[in-house]
This record gives C-alpha cells, sequence and structure tokens, in this order.
C-alpha cells in the first residue's frame, strides 16, 4: 500500500467513525455553496455577498500569488510573471511566518513576564496592595482600542506588535498565575511548613508546582487572544502579515480572500493552541489522569475561548 | 530501657499551659476551640485525642504544629514556646499532602533537601526510610501510581526522614479501609517501639485510641475533660481490647463523650447541611 492509499483509507476511517461531524461539515460546505447562489448580486463589481467556492478557489486564491515578490520557486505577478497556486501559498506562507514571528516573540515574552509578575504579586504582600487597583483597571482595559496609542509610541514595526502582544498577554498572564496559586490547597503549603520548609523555599519547590496545573486555561487562552491581537495590530499598521493581507482585502472587498485569511488565521490558530497544550502536557505529567468526562469538557471549553477572546 | 526513657523525658517534655484558642464564627460568634487547656507529655509518650468532629482536637494539634497561634497561654516543647511550624513538630495530615509533581523518593528527601542536606546523605536516610515503611520498590513511583494506604506510608516516611522528635498525626487512617489501616497501626507502632517519638494521635475512633495509645485525652467542646492511661499490655491484639479493662475504658470514654445527647447532635448537623 502506497503512502496516498493509506492517507485516503485513513480520512476513510475517520469519516467512518465520526458520521456527525462528516454531516456537519456537508452541511457547512454545501449551505455556503447555496448562500452564494441565492444571495442577491452586491452592488460592487468582483465583490460577491457570499463568495461561491469556485470563486474562492479560483479568483481569490489564486490572486493572492500577487503578494509572492521573491523571484525563485514561482513566477512573479508583478513583474509580469503568472499567477499561480504555487505563488498563492507561498505568498500566504510568508505572511504567515511574518505573524507567526510577532505572534511567537510577544507571547513567549508576555507569558515569562507575566508567571513571573504573578508569582513576585503573590510572594510579596506589599507588591499585591500596591499592584491590585491597576492590575483591575487593566483587566478591562480595551485592548485593541489601545493599538493606534502602542503604534504611536514604538511604530508599526516588529517591536511595536511585538511589545502590544506581550503587553495584553502580560496581563492576562499575571491575573491567571495569581489566581492559581490562591487556589494552591492549603494543606500543601501546611505539610511543607511542619516539615521544615522555609516560606521562600515552600513557594518555590511547593506552591509553584502546585499552581502551574492551574494555568493551563490562562495560557491556552493567552495563545487565541494573541491571534486577535497580532492580527489585530497587523490590520492597522504593518506591511506584512495575515492582518495586512486582511486589511488590503478589505479595501479592495476582495470577500473571498476574506475567508480564506479567515480559515487560515483559525487554522494557525488551533494549531498553536493545540502545540502549547501538549508542550503544557509535558510540564505536568506527573498529574493524576482525569477520567473521560473532565478531559472532554476540559478540551470543549478551551476550544470555546479560543473562539473569542475576552478583550476583544 | 526504662533509662533510656527518663533521660528523653527531660529533654523532649510537651506541655500546654492554660492554653485558649478562640475564633470569630463568620456569624460573628465566638467560638473557644479550645477552652483552658494544660497537660504535660513526656517524651516518647504516645497520646490519642479522642473526641467527636469540631469538638477541639485537631485545634490542639494545629497550635502544637505552629499553625495556629493561641489566644491565651502557651504550647511549650521543653520550655520553648511554640511559635513557628518547625521541623521539630511535624505533622500526618488526614486528606493526602503527598506532593503529587515529587516522586515517592523526592518527598522523602523534601525535609532534608529544605535542611541543605547534600544528595548522598540525603540518599542514605531515604534509603533507610523508604525500608522501614516498605516502599523500597516504589522509590521511583509518581504518587498518583500508589493506593491511598501506600501515599500514607509516604507521609509518614517524610516526617520519619525530618526527625521530628514530636508527631502529630491528625485522623491520618481515617479515610483507609479496614484491614489497611491495621497493617498501618503495626507500621506505626513498630516504627514508635524503635524510635521512641512522642506522637499525638487524633482520632474519633476509639478501637483505634486502644490499639495505640499510652494515654487518652478526651476532648469535648474545647476542653480536655479527661485524661487518662491505658494500661493494657502490648500487643493490643482483639483479646486485650475484649478485656475487661479495655471495656471499662470504652465505656468512660463514651459517658465522658456524651453519646446519650447524640440525637440533638445528628439534628444540628443536618440544619447545618
Amino acid at each position: 500500500m502506497n503512502r496516498l492509499q493509506r492517507i485516503v483509507l485513513r480520512v476513510w476511517q475517520a469519516a467512518r467513525d465520526h458520521p456527525i461531524a462528516v454531516i456537519t461539515w456537508v452541511i457547512i460546505l454545501v449551505g455556503w455553496e447555496v448562500a452564494a447562489h441565492i444571495v442577491p448580486e452586491s452592488t460592487i463589481e468582483q465583490a460577491p455577498l457570499v463568495p461561491s467556492w469556485e470563486y474562492v478557489f479560483n479568483d481569490s486564491l489564486k490572486a493572492l500569488s500577487g503578494g509572492w515578490t521573491h523571484d525563485f520557486w514561482a513566477p512573479v505577478p508583478q513583474t509580469g510573471g503568472e499567477s499561480t497556486y504555487l505563488g498563492a501559498f507561498l505568498a500566504l506562507a510568508d505572511h504567515t511566518q511574518a505573524t507567526v514571528v510577532r505572534l511567537g516573540v510577544g507571547l513567549f515574552f508576555g507569558v515569562t513576564t507575566g508567571v513571573a509578575t504573578g508569582l513576585a504579586v503573590s510572594y510579596f504582600a506589599w507588591l499585591r496592595m500596591m499592584a491590585w487597583a491597576p492590575l483591575n483597571l487593566l483587566r478591562m482595559f480595551p485592548l485593541l482600542a489601545a493599538i493606534p496609542l502602542f503604534q504611536f509610541w514604538l511604530g508599526g514595526t516588529l517591536k511595536g506588535t511585538t511589545v502590544f502582544i506581550g503587553f495584553g498577554v502580560w496581563v492576562l498572564l499575571v491575573v491567571a498565575t495569581i489566581n492559581s496559586v490562591s487556589n494552591v490547597p492549603d494543606r500543601y503549603i501546611e505539610s511543607a511548613r511542619t516539615l521544615g520548609a522555609s516560606r521562600f523555599h515552600t513557594y518555590r519547590s511547593i506552591v509553584i508546582p502546585a499552581a502551574i496545573p492551574e494555568l493551563r486555561t490562562g495560557l491556552l487562552l493567552s495563545a487565541g487572544l494573541s491571534w486577535s491581537l497580532a492580527v489585530g495590530a497587523e490590520y492597522i499598521g504593518a506591511t506584512n502579515g495575515l492582518g495586512n493581507i486582511l486589511s488590503v482585502a478589505e479595501f479592495t472587498t476582495n470577500t473571498g480572500r476574506m475567508m480564506i485569511i479567515a480559515v487560515m488565521i483559525s487554522v494557525a490558530s488551533l494549531s498553536s493552541f493545540f502545540i502549547l497544550n501538549s508542550l503544557f502536557n509535558r510540564l505536568v505529567r506527573w498529574m493524576p489522569k482525569a477520567p473521560a468526562s473532565v478531559r472532554l469538557n476540559r478540551v470543549t471549553t478551551t476550544a470555546r475561548s479560543l473562539g473569542g477572546a475576552p478583550n476583544e | 530501657m526504662v533509662q533510656e526513657n527518663v533521660e528523653s523525658r527531660s529533654a523532649n517534655d510537651v506541655t500546654f499551659d492554660s492554653l485558649w484558642c478562640v475564633f470569630e464564627h463568620r456569624s460573628g460568634r465566638l467560638v473557644h476551640a479550645l477552652e483552658d487547656v494544660s497537660f504535660t507529655v513526656p517524651a516518647g509518650q504516645f497520646v490519642a485525642v479522642v473526641g467527636r468532629s469540631g469538638h477541639g482536637k485537631s485545634t490542639m494539634l494545629r497550635v502544637l504544629a505552629g499553625l495556629q497561634p493561641p489566644t491565651m497561654g502557651t504550647a511549650a516543647i521543653d520550655g520553648v514556646p511554640v511559635l513557628a511550624p518547625s521541623a521539630e513538630r511535624s505533622m500526618v495530615f488526614q486528606q493526602d499532602t503527598v506532593f503529587p509533581w515529587m516522586d515517592v523518593r523526592d518527598n522523602i528527601e523534601f525535609p532534608l533537601k529544605a535542611l541543605g542536606m547534600p544528595k548522598n546523605e540525603r540518599l542514605a536516610i531515604s534509603d533507610r526510610t523508604l525500608e522501614q515503611v516498605g516502599l523500597t520498590d516504589f522509590a521511583d513511583s509518581w504518587p498518583r501510581e500508589l493506593s491511598g494506604g501506600m501515599r500514607k506510608r509516604v507521609a509518614l516516611a517524610s516526617v520519619m526522614a525530618a526527625g521530628s522528635n514530636v508527631w502529630l498525626m491528625d485522623e491520618p487512617f481515617g479515610s483507609l479501609d479496614y484491614f489497611t489501616r491495621r497493617n498501618l497501626h503495626e507500621l506505626l507502632l513498630e516504627i514508635w517501639r524503635e524510635t521512641h517519638k512522642t506522637i499525638f494521635f487524633v482520632t474519633h475512633d476509639i478501637e483505634e485510641a486502644l490499639i495505640l495509645a499510652d494515654r487518652l485525652m478526651l476532648v469535648r467542646d474545647g476542653k480536655l475533660v479527661h485524661d487518662m492511661p491505658v494500661d493494657l499490655p502490648r500487643p493490643r491484639d482483639e483479646d486485650v481490647r475484649a478485656s475487661p479493662e479495655a471495656v471499662s475504658i470504652t465505656k468512660a470514654i463514651l459517658d465522658e463523650l456524651g453519646i446519650e445527647d447524640d440525637s440533638s447532635e445528628i439534628d444540628t448537623s443536618e440544619a447545618d447541611s
């Protein structure tokens, strides 16, 4: 059996095992196509309100190759080259890569500094008293509305977008870390203290590891949030990235392209969710295995949280 | 043997001196968790603290552990007042307190790490302790891979490794089944015979108290209402526990703790929940 046959067999088995999922997908895809044909025609030429699949894959997708500017691997339409699917995928990958870099850097610094700040605030009572009011204010801060402010301060560069993403993630993780620490069962702390551990030793080797499992939700939320923030920041001020080509698509009312980008963002966001989740699972491999019902519940909760970030 | 006892007695007497512990309930009512409690326990004694739930047994242990400051009076070990938790007075809790992110050996070595002991010394102690509690083959296991009884052995081993002279055990075996509990009684008595630590063992199980203790303290409404020796021969097997002496102790406990007004107790607890 060759590779292709194996893949086909796998897909067929998955479809057979999950008939309801297959039916759902068929309804969505067919329903979309039906909608494309029954909605009134748009007043703007070349911009259907609901683009049909044929329009999406032929016109919109191929036209994306216009964004490919390197003179290797695929022809460059800007200098008279042909529009190709390869060029379209390369352009899409190029912009995705730009967004992923911003997001990765911002997410990394946001998570590390956020957790560090949360741990410090939890440990020092004076810091807690100092930080309480500003933190609660920041939690409610409309992040997307602050994009112009960040751009004004730092420019629409890599620095500007990463600092912005990092800031949003930082706020989320500080609050999540403080909550996780306060949820550590007293009995672990008391047991450690009567075994002779100092307050600092108890914090370092008991409170922090005990708080980690609770950080999962905050961490996965931050993955979803960082995508919203990255795309939002690029949408307003960046010369590349998925958010940037989305704003271009809006400018040309290219509905098909908007759809392609939206799907791309969803796929990327979902991947980052699974990557973070599996990294996290390795970190907490000592945890008792949750029963299947709890696990399922956890996945649906986090999947839901991915859909809409709280600061939007 | 006797000589040894006398020596250690002068070293580590545990005393409560007119100790009060008063809490403010959410309703604003003052709750006397402990009321004017005084006693002296010589080093090496096995004391069972018996009483109903919510009558102050656990508070007594928490004060001794340094987890709960008294409102008035002092708790002291060898004349030194208890002010904060210390490895001198380790506690085995009713709930599972084995740290789930450390394997069994790391759990046992935790108090030694807290002391900053070098690795080879820690290893020697944890090896010996693992053998004493019968967990040598499980040194690398995660707590989630162990049964409840085995996790209690780990908790016990951590306290042993900490080198405490006073062990505070707050209904440690309460959640275990009868047979596991009996095995752990055997283990605890064996270790106690070897080390002669001072043990405070809180329980509401009269049989458990009779199996284990030298001395019984009955606590009711925060007051130490009865303090009596358990002069039964060891081992305290079924025959000993069925002897007239044992039965009269059981009767005394039941009289003192007021079995007769049990119905009113049930009524209030139901109203609470």
